[in-house]
């Protein structure tokens, strides 16, 4: 049986989403599969163009884990993620794309339980919320979010 | 195409710093790098040296003592061959980065004199203003440091406030400032003087009773079981003249119920209140010549706790003391003490190796829109003049020209221009540029 | 493909036309060129190669979306209006297999450069320009010159009444001016205080008293078509 199991790509901070992520594979938390982590030295690292570039090579949703408000290891960081991500929702509000595809999360580096449920509850939505419009144009078989159910 | 962004990667560090401001912070950061043969120019606008700290009883609970710690310090910086004390100068500009400081300082007869620190100490401490609004002009008034020089001055005999015999105090805190524990605890010292040594009668008004510092909770339970009487309020108390005496009238906060509660009248001989703590007024300018981050309040450097204590926004600035949230004393003195081991051994090796992430702007591409300088919270991109072969092939006319420029080492790697830039014109060195290439085509 | 890039202007300000609006002059088309610029638009964040990376992921999914997938060659040249430049663009256009049409993010002088020398391809504007303006802080800009023609700028402290004034009056402000403000629009500071502010501090108040004569707006501005400027002297 064909099962959608949505594609996240995560945009992990190194200050707080990679020790955070570390953490929780210590604890040996479960994370959906399917996940990309692409770590970047600061939030703000994060460009607008990945959140959509993620989107359009057919991922189902883009997380962003930055440093929690006032905590950020360069000051601006957290804030400048945030603006960008708010400034691509927007966009994608106009082509006709589900903006709450796209997340950003504040975390700190021992937060390892929160990492995991964020990423938990993340899967469960894009699961509510369906594939990519964009992979399903093609073809549904082959997309490459749908696995197999034992 | 030139590689104009070569530039060494390490940079030479000598053992030179200025420090700004000569109070209680500036004074031991210089003792302590002077004394591990760092040289040290300390500049202070002031003819004098010593900050605030006369105005209190900083060290100790007799009064008087903080003279002596300090001017230990101020001697042994008058006779080290590690420091130069200039007095009466001030910081005017500051060029360059982290490795390339150039300090301007101009000196009280006019002259000016350029210093190339490595790293500058920022300690020029906050000021206080005395404010009697609300409170009847009657002699019956003092503020905390008058308290410290009464307490000082007097010996065995009795306190006498204005030629008469002081026999009843009222401190009032909360009312000046927020938050601020050098008054509460100036006011428990000074009020277990008076009940104890002088036997005065001694009433503390507040609101909330800020006792999270060291001993904090142990001077308190002292001034309990010495007599100190508190009284918790409000709104601002009632403020009169009863005769000669003054008088603090409020409601009783005990009873929960405010249409029972009684009014509470305090007779005293003296009202004593803390000076309100403000910032320097000059700390803005300052924090635009050395382009720090002004915080909340006119203090130097925002409230993020990854910057507590010395850090700022910029590679080789360095903010301590009351000049970035006024303190206690061996707060002050612990973080004096932090940062002068900080930037021992930051210039110990004599190098810094810049990196590992460090960002590079494509002059070619740069558009001079100005949001890399003005979005860099390390203040670590200038607009610069690149040098180079002709590379104009239509309309071009010399081989200079202006673009934006990232100090490696001033540069912290985040990245946060990389993104901003509107003609993506730069790159951030020693990126792993795999992982990111698939979202960034 | 990146060209080399001059110290350019930066005072026209433009904003990227509604993405719904760009899409309905696309829809004729399968493959395009969409040109940046990195003069002006990319100094206002509406152009520039950051931009047109942005666009062309967003044009490329909702078109996806529709089942009418469009293919998008993406190119950021250093200007587009000089004559150069827009030629290197034809170059490009007429090497390039099937493209159909341009979409070009420059300014509208951009957009018409390019368009006169390339005779048999539809270029499309991709922004709107608004205005030459000033920034008043990052990311905040305001329209500061109307290109009138004859700056009477030393008349009025440095404060432009034609571009600033809602009303464009050239003597003093008028009934509604309030506490600074302008009735048409309240967050507009009044232009005419803004002068009087300017000249008293210069010490120049008397500069009030000189009546501004109404402008030749048939000879010193567009009233009478498009305006030229020939310097006899550089011509080639």
């Amino acid at each position: 049986m064909l099962v959608f199991i949505p594609k996240i790509v995560a945009f992990c901070c190194e200050q707080s989403g990679v020790p955070a992520a570390e953490m929780a594979e210590t604890l040996k938390l479960s994370v959906p599969a399917n996940l990309e982590i692409v770590p970047v030295p600061c939030a703000g690292r994060t460009e607008t163009l990945f959140l959509l570039k993620a989107l359009e090579r057919g991922a189902d949703g883009v997380i962003v884990f930055a440093c929690h408000e006032e905590n950020c290891q360069y000051l601006i960081g957290n804030m400048r993620a945030k603006s960008r991500l708010l400034y691509a929702q927007n966009l994608l509000q106009k082509i006709g794309l589900e903006k709450e595809r796209l997340e950003i999360c504040n975390i700190a580096t021992n937060s390892g339980v929160k990492f995991a449920e964020t990423l938990k509850d993340k899967a469960i939505r894009l699961k509510e919320l369906g594939p990519n419009p964009l992979t399903r144009i093609n073809d549904p078989l082959a997309h490459a979010n749908v696995g197999i159910k034992e | 195409m030139p590689d104009l962004n070569k530039v060494a990667q390490s940079i030479p560090l000598k053992r030179e710093v200025l420090v700004l401001g000569g109070g209680v912070s500036g004074i031991t950061i210089a003792d302590i790098l002077a004394r591990s043969g760092i040289h040290v120019t300390l500049v202070e606008k002031r003819k004098n040296l010593g900050g605030l700290s006369k105005q209190f009883c900083l060290f100790s609970n007799r009064p008087g003592d903080s003279d002596n710690r300090i001017s230990g310090k101020m001697a042994r910086l008058s006779e080290s061959p590690h420091i130069t004390l200039i007095t009466g100068a001030e910081l005017v500009g500051m060029e360059g980065h982290f490795g390339s400081f150039q300090a301007k300082i101009r000196k009280e007869s006019g002259e000016t004199i350029l210093l190339f620190p490595s790293a500058v100490v920022v300690a020029t401490g906050y000021i206080t203003r005395r404010d009697a609004k609300g409170i009847p002009d009657s002699g019956c008034l003092a503020f905390l440091s008058d308290m410290e020089r009464l307490i000082a001055e007097t010996g065995e005999s009795g306190l006498l406030w204005n030629g008469k015999p002081l026999n009843t105090v009222t401190f009032v805190l909360d009312q000046a400032n927020d938050d601020i524990k050098l008054d509460t605890s100036t006011v428990f010292k000074q009020s277990l003087v008076l009940r104890q040594k002088y036997n005065c009668q001694v009433y503390v008004l507040c609101k909330d009773l800020k006792v999270s510092f060291t001993s904090g909770e142990r001077l308190y339970r002292k001034a309990r079981e010495a007599g100190v009487l508190f009284f918790k309020y409000e709104e601002t108390p009632e403020y009169s003249l009863v005769g000669d005496r003054i008088c603090v009238a409020l409601p009783d906060n005990t009873n929960l119920k405010k249409e029972e509660q009684e009014k509470i009248t305090l007779l005293s001989d003296l009202l004593v209140l803390p000076e309100v703590c403000l910032p320097d007024p000059e700390a803005e300018q300052l924090c635009r010549i050395l382009r720090l981050r002004m915080g909340k309040g006119g203090r130097f450097m925002d409230d993020n706790p990854q910057f507590l204590r010395i850090r700022s926004n910029r590679r080789g600035v360095f903010v301590a003391g009351a000049c970035r949230f006024p303190q206690l004393p061996a707060e002050t003195l612990k973080e004096a003490e932090a940062a002068a081991q900080e930037i021992t051994a930051l210039l110990a090796p004599g190098v810094y190796e810049c990196g590992p992430l460090v960002a590079e702007v494509n002059a070619d591409k740069c558009a001079l829109c100005y949001t890399c300088p003005r979005l860099c919270p390390h203040s670590a991109i200038g607009i610069e003049r690149y040098a180079g072969k002709n590379v104009y092939y239509v309309l071009g006319n010399g081989d200079r020209w202006n673009a934006a420029r990232v100090e490696p080492a001033a540069c912290y790697g985040c990245g946060i221009c990389v993104a901003e830039c509107p003609a993506r014109a730069i790159s951030l060195r020693g990126e792993d540029a795999l992982s990111l290439d698939a979202y960034a085509k | 493909m990146q060209m080399l890039a001059l110290r350019s202007d930066q005072m026209i300000k433009a904003e990227q036309k509604p993405i719904e609006e760009i899409l309905t002059y696309l829809d004729p088309y399968k493959k395009i060129l969409l040109s940046g610029c990195g003069a002006c638009v990319t100094v206002c964040h509406a152009g520039g190669e950051k931009e047109v990376s942005l666009l062309a992921s967003s044009l490329k999914m909702a078109r996806n979306l529709t089942g009418k997938p469009l293919e998008i060659q993406e190119i950021t040249p250093a200007r587009q209006c000089e004559p150069e430049f827009a030629e290197e663009i034809v170059e490009i256009v007429e090497k390039t297999e099937g493209v159909e049409a341009v979409l070009s993010l420059s300014c509208g002088i951009g957009v018409q450069t390019l368009a006169r020398f390339l005779t048999k391809t539809p270029v499309i504007p991709g922004v709107n320009t608004v205005f030459m303006g000033e920034t008043v802080s990052h990311g905040v800009w305001e329209e500061r010159c109307q290109a009138c023609g004859n700056c009477l700028l030393e008349r009025t402290g440095g404060v432009c009444p034609i571009a600033r004034c809602s009303k464009q009056l050239l003597n003093g402000p008028c009934g509604g001016s309030s506490k600074g403000k302008c009735e048409i629009r309240q967050e507009t500071d009044c232009a005419w205080q803004l002068i009087y502010d300017r000249l008293k501090s210069l010490g120049q108040l008397d500069k009030l008293r000189e009546v501004i004569p109404a402008k030749n707006w048939g000879t010193e501005s567009r009233d009478k078509g498009p305006r030229r400027i020939v310097r006899e002297d550089l011509k080639i």
